[in-house]
């Protein structure tokens, strides 16, 4: 068997890694471990006689789009599915967008299917796969982070083939919120529900402190301030609440205008290496593991809201997490079992004092997908039903109806979203953020089929382990190189 | 010798709708599985799969991510199989006192048979939460890392939860075992002047001795595949501390989308358990009593 060599890792910028004497040796065999099993696979040359043939029709060449095919089919009307992740407030705002659009014309009926979570719609969408096109649906709305997985699918339409036919404008969009989609030049997928994260705290717990509510802390460095200041003043055990999410720290990177993936965040080719184990990434990682190891902030858990609630306990008056939650806060605090907490919604802080002229955030939340199936009249029933939810008029009802972004700026003045937020400006707090957002690769946010082991695994293991002692340099040098072992097995698989 | 020929042909009719849905469902797909393994599989089925041969399986089995996996499932069996049937015994043993209300005791410590992995899990997560738990403050860690963010407490704090879950089923065992024993060995012991914890030792624990290993037996191969708990409370976190062999084949399969990863770990799982079996049945053939 081969011994892996330093040579191929050098390509990527890492050679320090495999200097480096601290950290975590078993993150760094696993590098080696997988590099070498890809290395054997090339070696077989075998791979390409046994591969198994994808179905047809999925692996057909671009075609031109058919546009107006649903109003020419012979047996109208013509009848599409959406798979879906939505539920309770989101879901009802769906289905009555849904009825009124089956209700508006005769040509479409579009039935929907609830998949529960993003992650279902992804195990359901890629076992269906198997079978060709039959099982699949006709939209898929799907996790906008993982969009690299649904491209090498080879199983959708790309949106920008309807727009192109249709004269489709953008002009009314804003732009981090279509960017996001484009991958090598081709858009992929129309949005639909749009988030961002954004800084919840308690005002009454700043103003105890001695803080200012309605200027609150704007960057990492206030923030940490402004921390130091709730605990020593006695206000709460913890300044904040730091939620174990990688997307913080992706977006950290993004509005410091640094990318998280080479080739321009995977934007232009397929990226093969991260680009965050450097001076930005690392500071913050270091302001990350001060605020732990100072006892300034709490690390709670990825999958739960125990940063949310620390906020109505009182245990850390300020976290991060994202802009969709923010109906169900509001809804939570309403119901009066926290009297003495008053909501602050304001922009992510960022990692710099002054702003970085070409950062700003990425968006997160869905999109939708036209899957590539063999009926012409399926293809543009879909993107006409696309369209629909994309209205300004759709927009406004579905951001007043669910707390999601709108995906466009003549949404705002329209009823309801306009009274919505004359009511709860809070809302209005993720929209400005994604509003400022200028367009660039590292605006338009990373992406790579290994995202789902990237960030969720790799980069919150090595968050995690800021809290039992590892030093910020070593917990990202970790990231790094796991990522890296991750992004080079997917990129040889796919 | 036809009417021979003619009652095995019925037999193996007779048979056939059971190996056919065996076959279908259980050595089909293992065949599959093993085969998956050969191959370098693509994130989405319907792309080319790149042939490898032992390839990925030696260099799976061979990692250290393979044998840190093997290390923490060993470990969580180790603490949940004996902790568990020691509780399991020592609480049917209590049960088998003829006092009044024992019954309601029966109950209670038989009560978690009817609790799912889920339910035991949702309530666990609960208790054990940082910010709203009981048990985090009983043991003053509110706020902060809660144990099952911590990683050295978070796979005990799993094996508890399990240990949990599971006393109701061993309690049930053990009764039932307990109150099938011979009363005469007993009695003629108990003339014969042994102490409670003499009879304990030389005669019930012996006569036990199916039941504790056939326990073992379950205990062990559900230790292997202990999933919902971990998928509840940790998902293989915190930094890998839960990740055992069976939630790792998880993350690989259906969220890094690697089924010939995940098929080789699977493939190994198979004859971790055989082997166990094996083993385990040759120790009771040499060990345990039936009482002849």
């Amino acid at each position: 068997m081969a011994r892996p060599t330093i040579a191929p890792m050098k390509e990527n910028g890492r050679d320090e890694l495999l200097g480096a004497t601290e950290g975590d040796s078993g993150l760094r065999r696993r590098l080696v471990s997988r590099r070498d099993l890809l290395r054997g696979a090339a070696a077989a040359g075998v791979g390409t006689g046994l591969a198994m043939l994808a179905p047809g029709m999925l692996a057909g060449a671009a075609s031109k789009f058919p546009l107006g095919a649903a109003a020419k089919a012979k047996s109208k009307p013509v009848q599409i599915t959406m798979w879906h992740s939505m539920t309770s407030a989101n879901l009802t705002t769906l289905t009555n967008l849904t009825s009124t659009f089956n209700s508006s014309q005769s040509d479409i009926k579009v039935s929907l299917v609830a998949q529960t979570s993003y992650q279902d719609t992804q195990t359901a969408y890629t076992t269906a796969l198997s079978g060709g096109t039959s099982g699949l649906p006709d939209i898929v709305q799907w996790e906008s982070e993982l969009i690299q997985l649904l491209i090498d699918s080879q199983s959708i339409v790309p949106a920008a083939e309807a727009v192109a036919a249709d004269h489709y404008s953008f002009s009314d969009f804003v732009p981090s919120m279509v960017d996001f989609f484009k991958v090598d030049g081709t858009l992929w997928a129309m949005p639909f529900n749009t988030s961002s994260q954004v800084l919840y705290f308690d005002q009454n717990a700043l103003t105890k402190a001695g803080l200012d509510p309605t200027n609150p802390p704007a960057s990492l460095a206030e923030l940490r301030t402004a921390a130091q200041k709730i605990v020593s003043s006695g206000t709460a055990k913890y300044g904040m609440s730091l939620k174990l999410d990688y997307t913080n720290f992706e977006l950290w990177m993004a509005l410091g205008g640094n990318t998280v993936l080479n080739h321009n965040n995977g934007r232009n080719g397929r990226a093969t290496a991260v680009t965050f184990d450097n001076g930005p990434g690392k500071a913050i990682f270091e302001w990350w593991g001060g605020m732990l190891s100072d006892n300034l902030a709490q690390s709670t858990s990825f999958t739960s809201f125990d940063n949310l609630l620390a906020i109505g306990s009182g245990i850390a008056p300020i976290t991060i997490d994202t802009s969709a939650s923010l109906g169900t806060i509001i809804q939570v605090l309403s119901g009066g079992e926290y009297p003495n907490v008053k909501l602050g919604v304001a922009p992510l802080p960022l990692p710099t004092a002054k702003r970085a002229k070409n950062g700003g955030a990425f968006v997160g939340g869905a999109g939708l997908y036209m899957v590539k199936k063999p009926t012409p009249d399926t293809i543009d029933a879909s993107w006409q039903y696309i369209k629909f939810l994309d209205t300004p008029q759709s927009q406004a009802t579905w951001a007043a109806g669910t707390g999601y972004v709108p995906i466009r700026k003549s949404a705002i003045p329209l009823s309801p979203l306009a009274q919505t937020w004359a009511a709860q400006p809070e809302f209005k707090v993720a929209y400005d953020q994604l509003l400022a957002s200028p367009a660039n690769p590292a605006t338009a946010g990373p992406v790579t089929g290994a995202d789902p082991q990237l960030g969720p695994v790799d980069l919150n293991n090595a968050l995690q382990s800021l809290s039992s002692g590892t030093s910020p340099t070593a917990a990202l040098a970790n990231a790094a190189s796991a990522a890296n072992a991750a992004i080079a097995s997917y990129n040889e698989r796919v | 010798m036809i009417r021979r020929v003619r009652e095995a042909a019925l037999g193996y009719l007779l048979i056939l709708p059971a190996v056919a849905a065996f076959g279908l469902f259980v050595f089909y797909p293992l065949v599959k599985t093993a085969y998956l393994g050969f191959f370098l599989a693509p994130p989405t089925p319907n792309l080319p799969s790149h042939y490898v041969g032992f390839q990925q399986y030696s260099q799976v089995l061979g990692s250290s991510e393979f044998r840190d996996d093997l290390g923490r499932t060993v470990f969580f069996v180790l603490l949940t199989v004996p902790i568990g049937i020691i509780i399991g015994l020592a609480l049917a043993n209590l049960a088998q006192k003829k006092v009044r209300g024992i019954g309601a005791f029966r109950t209670i410590f038989s009560s978690t048979v009817a609790t799912s992995t889920a339910v035991a899990s949702v309530v666990f997560f609960t208790l054990l939460n940082p910010q709203v738990g009981l048990l985090s403050y009983l043991f003053g860690k509110e706020g902060g890392n809660g144990i099952l963010q911590d990683p050295s407490w978070a796979l005990p704090a799993i094996a508890m939860v399990t240990i949990w879950a599971n006393i109701g089923f061993t309690f049930i065992l053990m009764s039932a075992a307990l109150q099938s024993l011979p009363e005469d060995v007993l009695e003629a012991s108990k003339v014969d002047g042994a102490s409670n914890a003499v009879r304990f030792r030389q005669i019930t624990l012996p006569l036990l001795s199916p039941i504790i290993f056939f326990a073992a037996i379950i205990g062990v191969i559900s230790g292997f595949q202990a999933f919902g708990q971990i998928d509840i409370l940790t998902q293989g976190g915190p930094n890998h501390a839960t990740l055992v062999l069976i939630y790792d084949l998880y993350q690989q399969a259906f969220q890094f989308n690697n089924p010939g990863y995940a098929a080789v770990l699977s493939v190994a799982l198979f004859f971790i358990l055989l082997l166990l079996t094996f083993v385990q049945f040759w120790f009771f053939q040499r060990r345990v009593s039936y009482g002849n």
